[in-house]
């Protein structure tokens, strides 16, 4: 053996091979590799398609490794102060080398995230992907709870770290959060001292927000993470898998699976977790090359923007709230219990409950709209679309004093001078 | 594939009888199917890799373009060739390059202007010859002695973002997309867009300097904010409107009216316009009579709105129309938009010579003396006047008089002659008895509520009379002046 081949061997048996010779190589490629030990060595064809999953779950952790990167370099260049906070974005954007790239590419990618995990969770709703199929070790309803928290975490991070540029869009889109909170009844003034750590957002906010952003929620994230993909493993793979037990199992149903066969994770699976990890990357570099991230006026409690308005993930909860309160004018009906809790809270208990009482047949498990599940997920979309909605309405029509306006027609704010 | 699939291990490596075909011709085979860990199942993967990595360079290669290429750097080259030019390469080499900045610690200000604005404080680049971004700063011994650039920076006189390190932010152009930046450049383009006849003299700037020198009555160099405070002082606006604390209570507080947000003037309510004395309105929003009259939609153009007619703005408002000029209500509102609330450090606070308009504060031995002067009359004349005929009058108090009408802002709704926001007063102390008149000056507010001739005339003019808090004694001065005032005509 040369030493080329032998240096070769020794880096094969200690990391792993991307273009292993046998079988057996193919499966050590993958249990021996601490990252990819969690993956069995062979999957379905269907359980790497495109069309089966769109990789969302991949895209989502993707891109908060993105967010955990970039995020650990803005620590070293954010004050989490309310005198200096504020300042060092402006420096970020006009004099750190390549501060703006940084900022917009964490800004970017946090949306994409936000948005990824929804999708995400819809994409396992259609395709009936909390099913179990007939297997009799998953339970994969377990996992959708999982996910269920996992998104709220998103929205969590996504939402303390709105704060943080201390200006007036994220001082006034965090009032209104609080505000959403503190509509909460009995115990909603208590939830706002909590977030705010005080009566008003100052300091304490921005240094509770700040911990929850860069410790707290992250690493909760990412125990969740871990325990979320060690169950897909527990499960016996993506629902996806479970036509194919179907089809050899239940030879009644007449299951064609003649598109699907396993192959090995070494190279292949690898290989697409590879391509997806890089699109998701030059997406987001893309967006941040050309859009900036927005900057406005710094933080001053005392005037407000009219309309303030909370972060976009929250909009229907603000616009439900604002719809759900009734004026009259002898009283006011605050719609802080039946918009701020009752309507979402029923909304999420629902979709979250509903993974364990689905009662269709097993052979509509990881298959998209499969007919058995028509009504449930004509439910579902309506649901969403509630939400969408209602975000789109506020986003775009509502205007000073959350009157309705035409997008074009929005009264314009004078300049100063 | 052709090849039989290889089994696991090595040793099952070799390979076998190339003439046996895969497993589509046979029956089903026992063992599941296993596919060769050569055979490709995503053909495409590879060469998506390759587009998404070439892609992904060359968003990278733009991303650094916009890095490396920031628009200042072209100003920079200019400058070192102008200086190459000038004084020659050794003079050059000590340009700077990259983001330069004044930091001003005590005021809190980072100003990157000189990154592009780089002759600043080079003497000899005073020349028309020089392009203006790189000119010398003008007036280097005399204002700039006095306002040094390390203690004041760039913004603090001139405006703008200085953070900013790109034209659009720095000088917050608000063309296209909306620069979120609340304190404008008070340069020349601002003064075009207003039309200043002398815009060459940055005239705005002017509020800069008044946020500091706000105390003083006067100050050379600034003409507008001289002026309007000598019209602060003539036209006794302290009556109506409280200054740190002094004056009345008829307006809103104007001690940090500049300080106000943007946000809470309304420019889209109605325009009104004034017809046989009364507001009417005119079918249009305020915004679109600052578009008609091509003036930016800003609080600036409010005042000038508000100056020329406060009740084509409010219409209940009891300011009076002053008859100013172009001039006098620019330079009114540059003085409102330099009443500003700032935190200054004791050394930025100027020496102050002179007080008055500027510096609320009345001179307390001359309001002393008055009121004295004032208590003796009322002593000596009281008894009198309760049998004199109506239109004799004691001309000392009638004096005081004079200067408590104008003092209390009396003037800013009554004229002698002339119908105002309420009625002519030269002969009302012929036309009601003393006490109607007495208790008219006193508590105007409860005699709207309580006395029909009162009534009447809020009919008439209505704007109702406002409680301009008048003693007693005070009252009887005013009262006296009117007598006066009456027998004159």
């Amino acid at each position: 053996m040369t030493l080329k081949e032998r240096l070769y061997k020794v880096w094969r048996a200690l990391v792993w091979t991307f273009d292993p010779a046998d079988r057996s190589e193919a499966g050590k490629a993958i249990t021996r590799n601490f990252w990819l030990h969690w993956f069995p060595p062979r999957m379905t064809k269907k359980s790497l398609s495109w069309s089966y999953s769109f990789w969302l779950g991949t895209i989502s952790w993707v891109l908060f490794v993105i967010l955990t990167i970039t995020g650990i370099v803005l620590m070293f260049l954010y004050i989490p102060s309310v005198e200096r906070a504020y300042w060092t974005i402006k420096d970020l954007e006009y004099a750190v080398s390549w501060g703006w790239f940084l900022r917009n590419m964490h800004r970017w990618a946090a949306h994409m995230m936000v948005a990824a995990v929804f999708l995400h969770m819809m994409r396992v709703f259609y395709t009936g992907a909390y099913k179990n199929g007939i297997s009799h070790m998953a339970r994969r309803e377990i996992n959708w709870t999982v996910g269920m928290i996992l998104l709220v975490l998103t929205l969590l991070l996504s939402y303390t770290g709105y704060l943080l540029p201390w200006d007036q869009l994220a001082y006034w889109a965090i009032t209104i959060g609080v505000k959403i909170a503190e509509s909460v009844p009995i115990i909603g003034p208590q939830i706002k001292f909590i977030m705010a750590g005080g009566t008003e957002l100052g300091q304490p906010t921005l240094i509770r927000f700040y911990a929850l952003h860069v410790v707290g929620l992250p690493v909760a994230l990412l125990l969740l993470f871990s325990y979320h993909m060690w169950r897909i493993r527990k499960d016996e793979g993506l629902a996806v898998v479970e036509q194919f037990r179907l089809a050899k199992k239940r030879k009644d149903l007449q299951i064609d699976t003649s598109g699907d066969e396993p192959v090995y994770s070494t190279p292949w699976a690898v290989r697409r977790i590879v391509l997806v990890s890089m699109a998701t990357l030059v997406w987001v570099m893309f967006l941040a090359t050309f859009l900036d991230s927005p900057l406005e006026e710094p933080a001053d409690p005392s005037w407000t923007p009219n309309p303030a308005k909370a972060p976009w993930y929250f909009l229907w909860l603000q616009e439900l709230l604002a719809i759900t309160t009734i004026r009259t004018p002898w009283f006011t009906i605050n719609g802080g219990f039946v918009g701020g809790v009752l309507i979402p809270g029923l909304m999420g208990l629902a979709a979250t409950v509903w993974a364990f009482l689905d009662k269709s047949p097993p052979e509509a498990t990881g298959v998209w709209f499969h007919k058995s599940r028509t009504v449930q997920n004509i439910v579902f979309t309506l649901g969403v679309l509630f939400i969408v909605g209602l975000i789109i309405f506020a986003m775009y029509f509502r205007g000073p004093n959350w009157n309705v306006y035409w997008p074009w027609a929005w009264p314009e704010i004078p300049e100063i001078i | 594939m052709e090849k039989k699939l290889p089994n696991n291990g090595p040793e099952d490596k070799k390979p076998t009888a190339p003439q046996q075909k895969p497993a589509a011709k046979k029956p089903a085979p026992k063992r599941p199917k296993l596919p060769d860990v050569k055979d490709d199942p995503f053909p495409m993967d590879s060469w998506l890799i390759y587009l998404v990595s070439i892609i992904g360079a060359f968003i990278f290669g733009v991303a650094a373009y916009k890095e490396f290429n920031p628009e200042y750097k072209k100003y920079q080259v200019e400058f070192k060739r102008l200086i190459e030019m000038k004084f020659g390469t050794e003079a050059a080499e000590k340009v700077p390059m990259g983001v330069q900045q004044i930091w001003v610690k005590d005021l809190n200000r980072v100003d990157r202007c000189i990154t592009c604005h780089m002759g600043y404080e080079w003497r000899g680049l005073e020349g028309e010859d020089v392009p203006e971004v790189f000119r010398t700063h003008p007036d280097l011994d005399g204002l700039i002695a006095k306002h040094p650039f390390k203690d004041y920076g760039c913004t603090t006189c001139h405006g703008g973002q200085g953070y900013a390190t790109n034209m659009k932010e720095a000088h917050v152009i608000q063309k296209g997309k909306k620069v979120r930046w609340l304190e404008p450049l008070l340069g020349k383009e601002k003064a075009k867009e207003y039309k200043f006849a002398d815009w060459q003299k940055m005239p705005l700037m002017e509020i800069n300097c008044n946020t500091c020198h706000r105390h003083e009555d006067s100050l050379p160099g600034t003409p507008y904010i001289n002026l309007a405070k000598k019209l602060w002082n003539e036209k006794g606006c302290i009556g109506c409107h409280k200054l740190f604390g002094e004056g009345g209570d008829i307006g809103p507080d104007l001690t940090y009216e500049g300080s106000k947000s943007h946000e809470s003037f309304d420019i889209h309510a109605p325009y009104y316009v004034i017809k046989n004395g009364k507001p009417v309105p005119s079918g249009r929003t305020i915004a679109q009579e600052m578009k008609r009259r091509g003036l930016p939609l800003s609080v600036f153009s409010w005042h000038l709105l508000h100056f020329e007619e406060p009740r084509s703005i409010t219409p209940t408002s009891a300011m009076p129309n002053f008859g100013l000029n172009e001039k006098e209500k620019r330079a009114l509102a540059m003085l409102m938009m330099s009443w500003k609330r700032v935190n200054l450090p004791a050394k930025y606070i100027p020496k102050m010579e002179g007080r008055g308009a500027a510096a609320p504060k009345v001179d307390t031995a001359a309001a002393d003396t008055t009121a004295e002067t004032a208590d003796t009359a009322v002593a000596d004349t009281t008894a009198k006047m309760e049998e004199t005929p109506k239109v004799s009058y004691d001309p000392e108090l009638a004096k005081r008089g004079e200067e408590l009408f104008d003092r209390k802002g009396c003037t800013a709704c009554h004229d002698l002659d002339s119908r105002k926001v309420g009625p002519p007063l030269r002969d009302v102390a012929a036309r009601r008895d003393h006490e109607w008149l007495k208790h008219m000056i006193m508590k105007p507010d409860s005699m709207i509520l309580n006395d029909p001739i009162a009534q009447e005339l809020l009919q008439e003019f209505s704007v109702p009379m406002t409680n301009q808090n008048v003693s007693e004694e005070e009252a009887k001065a005013i009262i006296e002046f009117l007598k006066k005032a009456a027998t004159e005509k």
